[in-house]
């Protein structure tokens, strides 16, 4: 540290000292966040080469090629196109779900920690709610309630709630027991401060390694909704959806279309997971 | 004038049906300025008791009156605002702060509870000088409790217990955790302290070196029970109750050479299931007769402030004849 401190740098070569550092001891979890940012980004900014939303009727069903590089679908929609553009809704939708979700089990994992009868019974409660097949329950509520996008959210937050509750609520029993809570309540703090202060703090490592987990679960639920044809209307591009319409043309020998957006959700999932690992292996290391 | 004062506490706890009695009639005072240890082995229930002085505990019976206040009447939020006089420095000084937060946030804390009128800046200023009296710096306000030594994590915890000006500060086991040589200049701060402050102390311990550097009088408790106290050098050099004698013997001299006789206790301590119905160290004591077991435990006078619950050494003192087993 002192040595390095000798040295004058930019701000810049600084961050990027750091992020080195970083990723040296961490690889996991940079290599997730980048290859998420780089999703998020390239769906909000990259130029895409073909509108995802208009069709052009004249070339259908082309295998990929230097005009379509991922090919078109039935409607001659861009396969490129819409599987980038598909990463504006799917990917912010599944982070507002598990941020959802967070905040819930938040709220109402940590005063449950407080050992009552009432939180007793509101955890059997959630024992027989979770009993439920929960994704059977989310098509139900959506498809009842209108196919609007926040009911995507709310089929998020009915399956990933509950876990987040669960998650919190144990962790929060077992740091209870600690001697500091105790010097806590001897120093004067009102349970709020308690647990707010000195429990949610002490949480958020556990829930840092369960958001990245959750929002790989949303990106499926999102897509399993999709693929049901719930939460979007057909124009718009959803992985879900994608592979769908895609999934009628596989028998048919158009591979492509239902292939990319599939390869889409993978690398999606493969770098939440890879980040929550690498999450995980700095709180155990700590 | 008392501080605090004790009077025939006793506590159970019911853990799955099994009771353990973990203080059985304990009364004790403390005056203003006074250092009180509370000696005993894990198990005989001093930390229990000073959690009950703390009101962290309401015990099943018995009274704690802190400066004319009955703890055991307050609920916890009429307990909150005397929680500023009466605090506490716990033995694992690591474990007793919060990993999360800073320094300067730990000690601050007491400050935001029962100073809320005071700014940032006054704040920030009184935690500096906190850090400074307690021998650390300003810089380790920003600092994270595991990047401290064990020493300065309790000075950390010294720290926060004494920023609201307490009166009373029950001290349990804080250096038993410290090497030797940081122990003493822990326990010189906390003289240094009181000496400062006219804090008093309950310091629970059972390091009977200790216990001679920092306190002016001392009770032994055995089995939730106090079975002598008296004026620290009086007890010391002068222990009366059996198991006060086998405390002595079982401490290591420093001493060279020096040969101490060796007061030897039968068995291990008992599991306190039971509230005790004859005298605590019966079954173990190497002076027992079979009068012993009916009799009921009770602190006799033997010297000046000097109380022991020893059946044979009260008898030993309303007629003084040779008994044999007493020092």
């Amino acid at each position: 540290m002192s040595d390095a401190a000798a040295i004058p740098k930019s701000p810049a070569a600084e961050v990027v000292t750091k992020i080195v550092n970083f990723a040296r001891v961490s690889p996991g979890i940079v290599a997730g966040v980048a290859v998420l940012l780089f999703l998020l980004l390239a769906s909000f900014l990259a130029p895409l080469p073909y509108d995802p939303v208009t069709p052009d009727p004249t070339s259908v069903l082309q295998p990929p090629s230097a005009q379509h590089i991922f090919g078109t679908d039935a409607n001659g929609f861009d396969v490129f196109s819409r599987v980038v553009a598909a990463g504006r809704s799917d990917l912010p939708l599944a982070l507002a779900g598990t941020l959802a979700s967070l905040v819930i089990g938040l709220l109402v994992g940590l005063p449950l920690s407080v050992k009552s009868k009432w939180s007793e019974g509101f955890m059997r409660a959630l024992d027989a709610f979770q009993s439920f097949p929960l994704i059977v329950l989310s098509v139900t509520i959506v498809s009842l309630t209108g196919n609007d996008i926040q009911n995507i959210l709310y089929a998020i937050v009915i399956i990933n709630g509950p876990r987040f509750i669960r998650l919190i609520r144990s962790e929060a029993l077992a740091i209870r027991e600690a001697r500091f809570i105790e010097a806590a309540i001897a120093t004067g703090a009102r349970p709020r401060r308690v647990m707010f202060r000195h429990i949610m703090p002490n949480v958020i490592d556990v829930c840092l390694v369960q958001c990245s987990l959750t929002t790989a679960n949303a990106v499926i639920v999102i897509a399993a909704l999709n693929f049901l044809g719930i939460g979007v209307s057909p124009p718009t591009p959803t992985w879900g959806s994608m592979v769908q319409v895609g999934a009628q043309a596989i028998s048919t020998g158009q591979w492509w279309i239902a292939i990319w957006p599939g390869v889409a959700i993978f690398i999606a999932i493969a770098s939440l997971n890879m980040l929550a690992n690498g999450i995980q292996r700095r709180v155990e290391g700590s | 004038m008392s501080i605090m004062e004790l009077r025939d506490v006793n506590h159970v706890f019911r853990r799955g049906g099994k009771e353990v009695h973990a203080v059985n009639g304990v009364s004790l005072s403390v005056a203003k300025g006074e250092t009180v240890a509370v000696i005993g082995e894990s198990g005989s229930g001093k930390s229990t008791l000073g959690r009950i002085a703390l009101g962290l505990i309401t015990p099943t019976s018995g009274s704690v009156v802190f400066d004319g206040i009955e703890l055991t009447a307050l609920s916890r939020k009429q307990m909150r605002p005397l929680r500023s006089r009466l605090q506490v420095v716990f033995q694992e000084p690591y474990e007793s702060l919060n990993p999360r937060l800073k320094v300067g946030d730990i000690i601050a804390e007491p400050l935001i509870i029962h100073r809320p009128e005071l700014s940032r800046a006054e704040r920030r200023e009184k935690v500096v000088a906190m850090l400074e009296r307690v021998g650390l710096t300003a810089e380790h306000a920003d600092r994270l409790p595991r990047n401290l030594s064990g020493g300065q994590q309790q000075r950390i915890g010294i720290a926060r217990a004494i920023i609201t000006e307490p009166e009373l500060v029950i001290l349990d086991e804080p250096t038993s955790s410290l090497d030797v040589s940081v122990r003493a200049r822990v326990l010189d701060l906390l003289r240094d302290l009181q000496r400062e402050r006219g804090i008093s102390y309950v310091f629970i311990s059972h390091d009977l070196a200790t216990v001679g550097l920092i306190s002016d009088r001392v009770a032994v408790m055995y089995l939730g029970t106090v079975v002598e106290q008296g004026p620290t050098q009086e007890v010391l050099t002068n222990p009366r109750h059996p198991y006060t004698q086998a405390l002595m013997s079982a401490t290591l001299s420093t001493v060279v050479g020096q040969k101490r006789e060796h007061v030897p206790l039968r068995g291990e301590i008992p599991n306190p299931s039971k509230k005790p119905t004859k005298c605590v160290l019966s079954g173990r004591c190497p002076i027992e007769v079979d009068a012993c077991s009916s009799w009921q435990v009770r602190l006799a006078q033997v010297a000046d402030r000097h109380e022991v619950a020893c059946m044979r050494v009260e008898q030993e003192q309303k007629q003084p004849v040779e008994l044999g087993g007493g020092r």
